[in-house]
């Protein structure tokens, strides 16, 4: 069976889990809503570089997102012996990876479908056509964010602590992603697209791209116990 | 990667090492096809440890294991198909039907007809009729069930259980002997933790015991089971004793 089908399926498995419990939407949808109009209240209705401070509250809200869904989903396959049961499917190792990262990405980029319109809407921003390219600093954001996450969260699993080390372990790597992630958003939010805008962005392709292939190099080893 | 036909464990000098606690020490076991072992010992003999490196789910400080002359480490998604390991836990996801658990395994096994894979190992662990109710409900027994349908989904040539009649009341204790006899084949290869001398003596053709991770007896059982049970309970008693 390729990576691919194996990946697929256990992310299906993710996903209707999800549909039961709700657990990993209902927890991450409603933080980053209360941070989004928790936010509003605070932030100033004009004057310059809100844009700057409306991306950067916006990337905190994901991040933090980002880490509590990930810690649960990784609890999930902990509990009762699952990811021995999955370490037992001929699936590779590098499948498993891709799996828990596809449903990964998946809630997180679901959340962030409902609140980016919240988020516009409540800091009375105008993106105009800034739009489109905020919603792709979203996706190349939280793939970097994702990808880095859900490899820690493999490697924090079977420690005591896994809720308080995986934060630890993530927010430093992910600081140059995270960092892309305010500027291009902020350019997106502002209008004023550059050729900075562009560097960031390319920083977030090169991040993405290389976070994948470290994670797919390691997890395998990862894994053993 | 071509696996011969013939499924044979070859364990050498197998040492796992947890820290300083030494979970095995230079264990060495020949368990050719058709062998239906019973892995004996105290709680905390190594008898879970030794399932679980020859499953490829821990990794050996020292030594190795090869199934059918491969190591079961380097060997990949082919020869872990082969195996069927039943561990203390499950293995099942509570929030899903058994159906759905079962379908989820059979799928990622890469099997043709998950759904008849799953009716038939269902029908074999008489658990069909509370395949749609989530696992979290099923009483102790009946997970156990579940789990065992899980391991033997893809008919393994290689079944491990680890104290599979934890949680099984008398009858599906029987049901379950029944089951390993059946399965215990010429091609097959059943090591199965256990308990009891009694359930040892009565099913399994050879026993192993364990003490503090080493081989301290390794009989076939065919003959004076009274004087096996002896000898083994000796040893429990003298490691009791230290």
């Amino acid at each position: 069976m390729s990576w691919a089908s194996s990946a697929v399926i256990i992310a299906g498995k993710d996903l209707r889990l999800e549909m039961r419990t709700r657990d990993v939407i209902a927890s991450v949808g409603l933080f980053v809503l209360l941070v989004v109009v928790t936010a509003s209240f605070a932030f100033p209705t004009s004057g310059e570089g809100r844009e700057g401070v409306a991306a950067g509250v916006l990337w905190m809200a994901f991040l933090f997102a980002a880490l509590l869904g990930m810690g649960r989903s990784m609890a999930i396959e902990k509990e009762d012996g699952c990811l021995e049961g999955l370490m037992l499917s001929p699936a590779a190792r590098e499948s498993i990876f891709l799996g828990k990262l596809l449903a990964n990405l998946g809630f997180t980029w679901a959340v962030e479908v409902v609140i980016l319109p919240v988020f516009v809407v409540l800091l009375q921003l105008a993106p105009g056509s800034g739009l489109v390219l905020l919603a792709l600093c979203a996706l190349l954001g939280t793939l970097g964010l994702v990808t880095v996450g859900t490899l820690f969260a493999a490697m924090a699993v079977h420690t005591r602590g896994r809720e308080a080390i995986l934060p630890l372990l993530v927010m430093p790597v992910s600081v140059p992603v995270m960092i892309a992630a305010v500027k291009t958003s902020e350019a997106a939010l502002t209008g004023a697209w550059s050729s900075g805008a562009t560097s960031w962005l390319l920083l977030m392709v090169g991040y993405d791209a290389l976070f994948l292939l470290v994670a797919l190099a390691t997890f395998p080893h990862v894994m053993e116990e | 990667m071509d696996l011969p036909s013939e499924i044979g464990i070859r364990i050498k000098g197998l040492t796992k090492a947890f820290g300083r606690q030494l979970a095995l020490a230079n264990v060495d076991l020949e368990v050719p096809a058709g062998s239906y072992v019973a892995v004996m010992g105290a709680n905390g003999a190594g008898k879970t440890t030794l399932l679980k490196v020859i499953a490829g789910l821990a990794v050996p400080t020292k030594g190795s294991v090869t199934i059918a002359g491969i190591e079961m480490r380097k060997a990949g998604p082919r020869l872990r198909a082969l195996v069927g390991f039943v561990s203390h836990e499950t293995m099942l996801y509570s929030d899903l039907t058994a159906r759905e658990n079962l379908a989820f395994h059979a799928r990622l096994f890469g099997l043709d007809r998950p759904e008849e894979a799953v009716a038939r190992a269902a029908e074999r662990l008489a658990v069909g009729h509370v395949l749609d109710r989530a696992v979290r409900n099923l009483s102790r027994g009946t997970r156990q069930r579940v789990a065992l349908a899980r391991a033997l989904l893809h008919d393994p040539a290689v079944i491990l259980l680890d104290e599979p009649y934890t949680g099984l009341d008398e009858a599906a204790a029987a049901s379950l002997s029944e089951l390993l006899d059946e399965l215990a084949t010429p091609q097959r290869i059943i090591m199965v933790t256990l308990h009891d001398v009694a359930r040892a003596l009565s099913g399994p053709e050879r026993l192993v015991a364990l003490s503090s991770g080493r081989v301290q007896l390794d009989r076939p059982i065919h003959e004076q089971t009274e004087d096996i049970a002896e000898t083994y309970l000796a040893l429990l008693r003298s490691e009791a004793r230290r």
